[in-house]
């Protein structure tokens, strides 16, 4: 196990440095002069100047890479250029709220789309079915803004039962901030369904087809308990490496529905720092969203072998 | 070369698969909405019933609600909703086609290459793969925008790019099965040039797995590029796009004015579980 | 009026004069002649630093019999309800508030940190006026309030001003406004921001000094008539802040403390979310009537903050645009107020390169424009039509008799265009800045302009922050629009976007007639002269388009109907002291 989990983790830390490698050559590539940035056009030469020699944007590319790297690892990521503070405060406020709306997603979006897909696999071919896997696909394929749209359209605009923004009042409690979150969480939700939906609904039915199922049949054990003994144990195992994988997916669909529901976490953040070339916040901020895709993945993989012994002899990469 | 046995193997496989496709309703309904708006983008300037351009003086007819005149309205500056939804067809198509275009291409020449020659090169990508993938496409789209300056070609260009070694690993997968089989082993004894052996020999047989990573990728890329233009990266703002006109008027939701907003929308959601139909119904029947 | 009182008022009129400088003197002739209204009196009055009871004597003492009222009368606003005006509006008294006031109000999000020297932007300035104090105020009406300053006066030359402070105002943090702190402040913003407007508008480091403790001196490099108005609220990064502040100046360190004489204290403060503030207890002005509380939510989008006035989340969105404001704006949900102002949409051609280096084809696509069709159909007739130079109707040195307006003409325009070598057409990038309705503008610009005979142009929207670094002045932007907000003279206006070294002249004009002309105008010691040169000045602009101005914008503001005493200008400084709720 411990070989395993070594592997494992050193293989998320090649991945994280090579993802920092590609943020950094990227956002290097962002046009201009941070100095002129931040100063604006009116400033002279000298203060531009002075304040690149002060950020240290002046410094040789590989010099820059080894800072910012070495302060990542600390927790320092810089200063934004927009905000003129921390990115890793900023960051960390962000997180926090797009955290919120993430887990309120994954809560309603787990228990669904596992019971629809073993409600669809149980009843398979027949109306609930299809109902089932067509809805579940077509939900997954619309875009968020797309979905957000229509429901801030119904339930905002035309009945007026719920806010269209996303950000409660300050100081709000809890059930507020909840209400608040409602309409942004639905197109989430949507997204994330119709796949985990369709995983779990392949892996009831390839359990239903295994020889161990029918032995248990054969058996003369009663369906049910087949089902709850047999079957969903092992559907199950391959749906939450998927739910895992989902984190990367619910991030991209943070960003728009975030700008939709005008919510400042995670996602707009990084939407303001691509707008403006905000160097810092944008190479924090998607170093940041790889670090948590890859811890998410990590703890999907260790739970899958802790579940399923048979899987740490083989290569997981 | 294939042998006639297996040639003949090869055609009935693809009569067997074609005929559960025919059955299949969701191809056909997959088929019909895709090739509605594939009409639209390709014939689209003869059946608008207005310029999608719109004139300056329609300004002062702005946002009109649907009428006998203007049957989906017209948008903020007057023009007429109808024609930019229609118009808009060929916006998202081409963009997204082009970007699957050059995604499966690039994908397949590099998954040919580290299929069949594999080791070290093949970890490298792998590991390449992963980082990419641990970012969201949109996000990567935003990064990779902010950097190169947002322009349609970028758009084309960067989700090109990050399909290319997601189409790459599964090329790989369907290369490293054959080049095990008979024909291959024969290609090489009989010295055949590694270029003929990967794109003549190989290729022909690992064409059903392309194309059903094509029309998947045609999926994620028509959902990337309006996301994209949805964030205004990527579109000149006169061009009808359904993306950046939802984006132009949600401000308006909250005073009522629903049509500009509404109908890209439903032509947003009818291509894209239009496409995805028809590429579920295809990778349904490949396996 | 019996005869012995008109004489006492004559003797304490020429009282007055004799302890007037010239330059007062020149206005009391000019407005005794008539060639003033008692408006434009009472507006350049406060200018040269007459004080508002010294002013309405001389007005009535010395009107004029039939004096002209009407060629400038326009002089000020055009409301469609109660607005403020010259003095603070009255505190909402009605009902006896229960418990402590907060108000909400919806600010555009900072485009940076709070900083007096990086303000660029309605959303900062207008964040910074909450705490920090400008020597004079700009208001809505084109006159200038005493406010650190109590009074002020040029000497006979107009290149030097002395400002009188008000004593015993108290920073937030106890300590009290000096001269001192005022040189520190000027030098402070034009060291980090030299080449700013500070710079265009002849304030420069070493132009500021300090008489003594609540005396400070500015000596001119060029003469200027309308100075009060460069360290106005008008200039708004010229905040009087500590000498301390200014010692350990760094960017974005203003929000460590949001340091300040202002009537509002910083209470908690949420970058791009978010600001409250708490009403400064020691406040120098009378502000029994202040709001206890006051809170600032941030929006990048209009859309948000519309749905938030509507659903009673804010009390007041003090700038509005008419198609962001369109849910709300004449409804009976929300009181509707506009001001005119000067701001306008310049649309500027690179004149030192083809296609625009020729004026044919500059005047060609300004025939394209109808432009009372883009006030009508861009700000809903909320704005003033504009002919192709800066020097809008409502400011006094406008001269009404100079050009004609310019209407749409395709005819004579493809015919410039023939001329000019580009009758098969011309192609141009056209990029704009992402504000307000720019965005629809540079699409109409774009459709009026293909209206030639293959005349293509591409818009390319850009933020802030790429848009003034790559585009807006580089050579690379044939065609452009950049946002000019509202100033109470004209002159920031004529100056640096325009003359030949001009540092914001992306039209890259050369034109040294003008620059004469704009040499002698800024000089101008009285209104007749300054508006003969402002009548020439409109001609030469308009015939040589660097730029095109189709139309100035009202500043449009949304409250709840019973929320009142909301104070805006032009400029976008919003004052909320004298706000509150009536029953």
């Amino acid at each position: 196990m411990t070989r395993f989990l070594l592997r494992r983790v050193g293989l998320a830390l090649i991945t994280i440095w090579l993802l920092s490698v590609l943020v950094f050559v990227g956002t290097q590539m962002l046009p201009g002069d941070v100095g002129r940035r931040v100063l604006g056009p009116f400033a002279t030469q000298e203060a531009v100047d002075a304040l690149n020699a002060r950020l240290g944007t002046d410094r040789p590319a590989l010099v820059q890479y080894a800072d910012w790297i070495g302060g990542a690892v600390t927790g320092d990521l810089g200063t934004s250029i927009s905000f003129a503070r921390p990115v890793s405060e900023m960051l960390a406020t962000g997180f926090a709220r797009s955290a919120k709306l993430a887990a309120l997603a994954f809560v309603v979006t787990v228990p669904l789309s596992l019971g629809g897909g073993i409600l669809a696999a149980l009843r398979r071919g027949k109306l609930t079915d299809r109902v089932v896997s067509l809805g579940g696909l077509s939900a997954t394929v619309i875009p968020e803004f797309v979905s957000g749209i229509v429901l801030i359209l119904v339930f905002a605009v035309v009945l007026g039962w719920l806010p269209g923004t996303a950000t409660a009042p300050a100081g709000s409690g809890f059930w507020t901030q909840l209400r608040y979150l409602i309409l942004p969480t639905i197109p989430l939700v949507l997204v994330l369904f119709g796949y985990i939906a369709r995983i779990t609904r392949a892996g009831v039915i390839d359990a239903l087809e295994a020889d161990y199922t029918r032995t248990a049949i054969l058996k003369g054990l009663p369906r049910s308990t087949v089902i709850r003994r047999e079957v969903l144990r092992n559907a199950l195992l391959p749906t939450i490496a998927v739910v895992a994988t989902q984190v990367g997916y619910l991030i991209g669909g943070l960003v728009v529905v975030e700008v939709l529901f005008s919510y400042q976490g995670i996602g707009q953040l990084l939407f303001i720092a691509a707008q403006s070339a905000d160097f810092p916040l944008l190479a924090g901020g998607v170093l940041l969203v790889g670090v948590v895709y890859q811890v998410a993945a990590l703890l999907a993989d260790l739970a899958f072998s802790a579940l399923n012994p048979r899987i740490r002899l083989g290569s997981t990469a | 070369m294939t042998g006639p046995v297996e040639e003949v193997a090869v055609r009935s496989t693809r009569a067997r698969r074609w005929a559960a496709l025919r059955r299949m309703p969701t191809f056909w309904i997959g088929a019909a909405i895709t090739l509605m708006w594939v009409a639209f983008a390709v014939f689209g300037d003869f059946v608008t019933p207005y310029d999608p351009l719109g004139t300056p003086q329609d300004v002062l007819n702005r946002l009109q609600g649907p009428s006998a005149e203007h049957w989906f309205g017209t948008d903020e500056l007057g023009r007429d909703v109808l024609s930019r939804v229609l118009a808009g067809a060929r916006q998202v198509l081409t963009v997204s086609l082009a970007a699957t275009v050059l995604g499966t291409l690039a994908g397949t020449a590099i998954g040919l290459v580290i299929g069949f020659f594999g080791g070290l090169v093949d970890d490298i990508i792998s590991r390449i793969l992963e980082a990419f993938l641990s970012i969201p496409l949109v996000i990567t789209g935003m990064l990779a925008l902010a950097a190169l300056g947002p322009t349609t070609v970028g758009v084309v260009v960067v989700i090109g790019l990050v399909f290319a070694p997601i189409i790459a690993k599964t090329v790989r997968a369907a290369v490293l099965a054959e080049r095990r089989l008979d024909y291959v082993t024969a290609a090489q004894l009989r010295r055949e040039n590694v270029l003929y052996i990967l794109f003549v020999e190989i290729l022909p047989n690992v064409t059903g797995v392309i194309v059903v990573e094509f029309t998947v990728r045609l999926g994620y890329a028509i959902f990337t590029v309006l996301a994209l233009s949805f964030l205004g990266f990527g579109v000149e703002p006169s061009i009808p796009d359904w993306g950046l006109t939802i984006s132009q008027h949600y401000g308006y939701l909250t005073g009522g004015v629903w049509w500009p907003v509404l109908f890209p929308a439903l032509a947003i959601a009818s291509l894209v579980v239009g496409v995805n139909l028809l590429a579920d119904s295809i990778s349904q029947v490949s396996e | 009026m019996s005869r012995a009182k008109k004489r006492a008022q004559m003797e304490r009129v020429d009282a007055l004069r004799r302890r007037s400088t010239p330059a007062r003197n020149q206005i009391i002739d000019e407005y005794s002649a008539g060639k003033m209204t008692r408006r434009e009196f009472l507006r350049r009055g406060s200018i040269l630093g007459m004080s508002l009871p010294m002013m309405g004597f001389l007005a009535s003492a010395c009107s004029p019999e039939g004096a002209a009222t009407t060629t400038t009368a326009a002089a000020g606003t055009t409301l469609t309800t109660a607005a403020p005006g010259t003095t603070s509006p009255a505190p909402s008294t009605t009902g006896a508030p229960a418990g402590p006031t907060t108000v909400r109000a919806a600010f555009f999000a900072p485009a940076g940190p709070i900083d007096p020297v990086l303000a660029n932007d309605e959303g900062r300035l207008a964040v910074l006026g909450q705490t920090a104090q400008y020597l004079t105020f700009s208001d809505a009406e084109l006159n200038l309030r005493p406010v650190l300053a109590e009074s002020w006066e040029p000497n006979e030359t107009f290149d030097v001003w002395t400002f009188n402070l008000r004593q015993g105002v108290l920073y937030h943090d106890g300590s009290e406004v000096v001269a001192d702190d005022v040189v520190a402040s000027i030098r402070g913003i034009a060291e980090g921001n030299a080449a700013s407007a500070f710079g265009t508008f002849g304030v420069t480091p070493d132009s500021v000094s300090a008489v003594d403790q609540y005396t400070v001196q500015f000596t001119l490099e060029r003469p200027s008539g309308s100075f009060p108005f460069f360290v106005s609220s008008d200039n708004y990064n010229a905040v009087i802040l500590p000498t301390a502040f200014w010692e350990g100046y760094a960017e974005g360190s203003y929000e460590a403390e949001f340091p300040g004489s202002g009537p509002w204290v910083m209470e908690s403060h949420e970058p791009g979310v978010s600001a409250a503030f708490v009403k400064n207890e020691n406040y120098w002005d009378d502000n029994s009537g202040q709001p206890d509380r006051l809170e600032l939510l941030f929006f990048a989008d209009e859309a948000p903050a519309v749905t938030a006035f509507q659903e009673g989340r804010i009390d007041a969105i003090p700038h509005v645009s008419f198609s962001g404001g369109q849910a709300i704006i004449d409804t009976p949900d929300a009181t509707t107020s506009s001001i005119s102002t000067a701001q306008h949409r310049q649309i500027y051609f690179d004149t030192s390169a083809p296609p625009f280096e020729d004026v044919r084809v500059r005047q060609a696509i300004a025939l394209t424009l109808d432009r009372q069709t883009l006030i009508d159909g861009l700000v809903g007739g909320f704005g003033v039509i504009g002919n192709d130079h800066p020097i809008w109707s409502l400011f006094p040195v406008y001269n009404p008799d100079a050009v004609a307006q310019r209407e749409a003409d395709l005819a004579t325009a493809q015919q410039l265009l023939d001329a000019a070598g580009f009758g098969d057409g011309l192609e141009a990038p056209l990029d704009v800045l992402e504000f307000f309705e720019v965005e629809d503008l540079a699409q109409l610009v774009q459709a009026s302009a293909a209206q030639l005979n293959g005349v293509n142009l591409t818009v390319g929207v850009y933020d802030a922050g790429t848009y003034y670094e790559d585009y807006w002045l580089a050579a690379a932007s044939s065609m452009g629009i950049v946002n000019y907000g509202h100033r109470g003279v004209p002159d920031v206006y004529l100056g640096a976007p325009l003359l030949s070294d001009g540092t914001w002249n992306a039209s890259h004009w050369v034109n040294e007639t003008y620059d004469d002309l704009f040499s002698q105008y800024s000089q101008a010691p009285d209104l007749d002269t300054q508006r003969s040169l402002a009548g020439e000045i409109q001609t030469l602009l308009n015939e040589e388009v660097p730029f095109m101005v189709p139309y100035f914008v009202d500043h449009i503001s949304v409250t709840k109907p019973n929320f009142t005493g909301m104070e805006v200008t032009g400029m976008g400084h919003v004052n909320l002291v004298q706000s509150g709720f009536s029953s």
